[in-house]
């Protein structure tokens, strides 16, 4: 397992902390660019993310501009499963709001890319101005059966209106 | 009197100038939104992929696909953009954003900062952390002087896991205002109104530099 942040989930920090499940954490914008890095076709890169950290332990370090960076190798993976708020018959996808976050780059860095939507349409409905995940990204489409949204924070304002 | 977390906030929201992209971080970081100045206009970017965070929703108006990186849910404010999170950290690390504040466990005096793991204990990951700390323009430590059980967390060397070096630039703790010098020393800038330096030497375990008349922190401005 790779991951950034396993944060509040506690049976996963059980299995871990036990040894039963092994854990690469690696910082977020490391994830990131390895998995873009995957899905465009470049195999390593230089980022100053985790220098000086045991993150950078046993990897190559490099001065630029006197600066220390890391060099870290591009993730791909068999299959990608991704979650888009709209998709369309191509596979070209639109999330919504923050939902977008890993997505885009998942989607780029899997051979099998599965995509769930919520709203599934004929191909030319989306607008091709506003996609932000090309169908050439997407190998499979469905549209979900159930989406039940968790908040894990719920957070309110305790004045004004918005 | 020490400073209460909400009046560390107050005083780094101090920092803050117009025109600012601002990155906070999870805890006394996030209340700092709470007393920015009427007078400035701040953007503040969450890692997750939005720049422009608005207030919490009110209730009823809340959306599970509109959080923050602490996983709260938030709205959006004028002029809000929403991006992937390779765009949002291309902000982080080209230097895009002005200045990041968060939390820690530990400061020591050249700057590294640890706060991401307590080894067989607390390993919920970095998650951005080190991405911030490794190439933040301007990063400022908001945190309690000691820890729960009364140890200093402004150490000569950090004891935890690093989330980065050489890095920190001020440190905004309950009992004062501290820079990192050049040389490696915590210098201090202002005390919390009615803390005594002896009491910032006694709870202090990394070098501190003390000037002639230190003064107390104006939370009123």
């Amino acid at each position: 397992m790779i991951s950034s942040y396993v944060g509040e989930n506690s049976e996963f920090e059980k299995q871990m902390l036990n040894g039963d499940l092994d854990v690469d954490l690696i910082p977020q914008g490391n994830l990131a660019e390895r998995c873009r890095a995957g899905g465009a076709g470049i195999p390593a890169f230089f980022s100053p993310s985790g220098y000086g950290t045991e993150v950078a332990k046993g990897k190559e370090i490099r001065v630029f501009n006197g600066k220390n960076y890391i060099l870290e190798t591009a993730l791909n993976a068999d299959f990608s499963f991704v979650k888009a708020w709209k998709g369309d018959e191509s596979g070209n996808l639109i999330y919504k709001h923050t939902a977008r976050n890993f997505n885009p780059m998942m989607a780029m860095a899997g051979k099998i890319t599965v995509a769930e939507v919520e709203i599934l349409l004929p191909a030319g409905s989306l607008d091709p101005n506003q996609i932000h995940t090309p169908g050439i990204f997407v190998q499979r489409i469905f549209k979900g059966k159930k989406f039940e949204k968790r908040i894990e924070k719920l957070t309110f304002t305790k004045y004004g209106s918005n | 009197m020490a400073l209460t977390k909400s009046q560390i906030a107050i005083r780094i929201a101090q920092e803050l100038k117009d025109g600012y992209y601002v990155n906070l971080g999870i805890g006394i970081p996030t209340l700092v939104a709470n007393y920015v100045s009427s007078n400035i206009s701040i953007e503040f970017h969450s890692e997750n992929g939005i720049l422009g965070v608005g207030p919490y929703p009110i209730k009823g108006k809340e959306d599970a696909d509109l959080i923050n990186a602490g996983k709260e849910t938030i709205t959006f404010s004028k002029g809000s953009v929403i991006f992937d999170s390779s765009t949002s950290f291309n902000m982080i690390r080209g230097n895009h954003v002005d200045l990041t504040i968060l939390g820690a466990m530990e400061v020591s005096q050249n700057g590294d900062i640890a706060n991401w793991k307590i080894p067989g204990k607390m390993v919920k990951g970095m998650g951005g952390a080190m991405d911030l700390v490794a190439s933040s323009k301007n990063i400022i430590v908001a945190m309690m002087h000691k820890s729960k059980s009364g140890k200093s967390k402004l150490l000569k060397k950090c004891s935890l896991p690093l989330t980065g070096v050489n890095c920190v630039k001020k440190i905004v703790t309950d009992l004062g205002v501290f820079n990192i010098t050049i040389d490696g020393k915590f210098k201090l800038i202002e005390r919390a109104p009615n803390v005594s330096i002896s009491e910032i030497v006694k709870f202090t375990e990394g070098e501190l530099i003390i000037d002639n008349n230190i003064p107390e922190m104006d939370l009123n401005s």
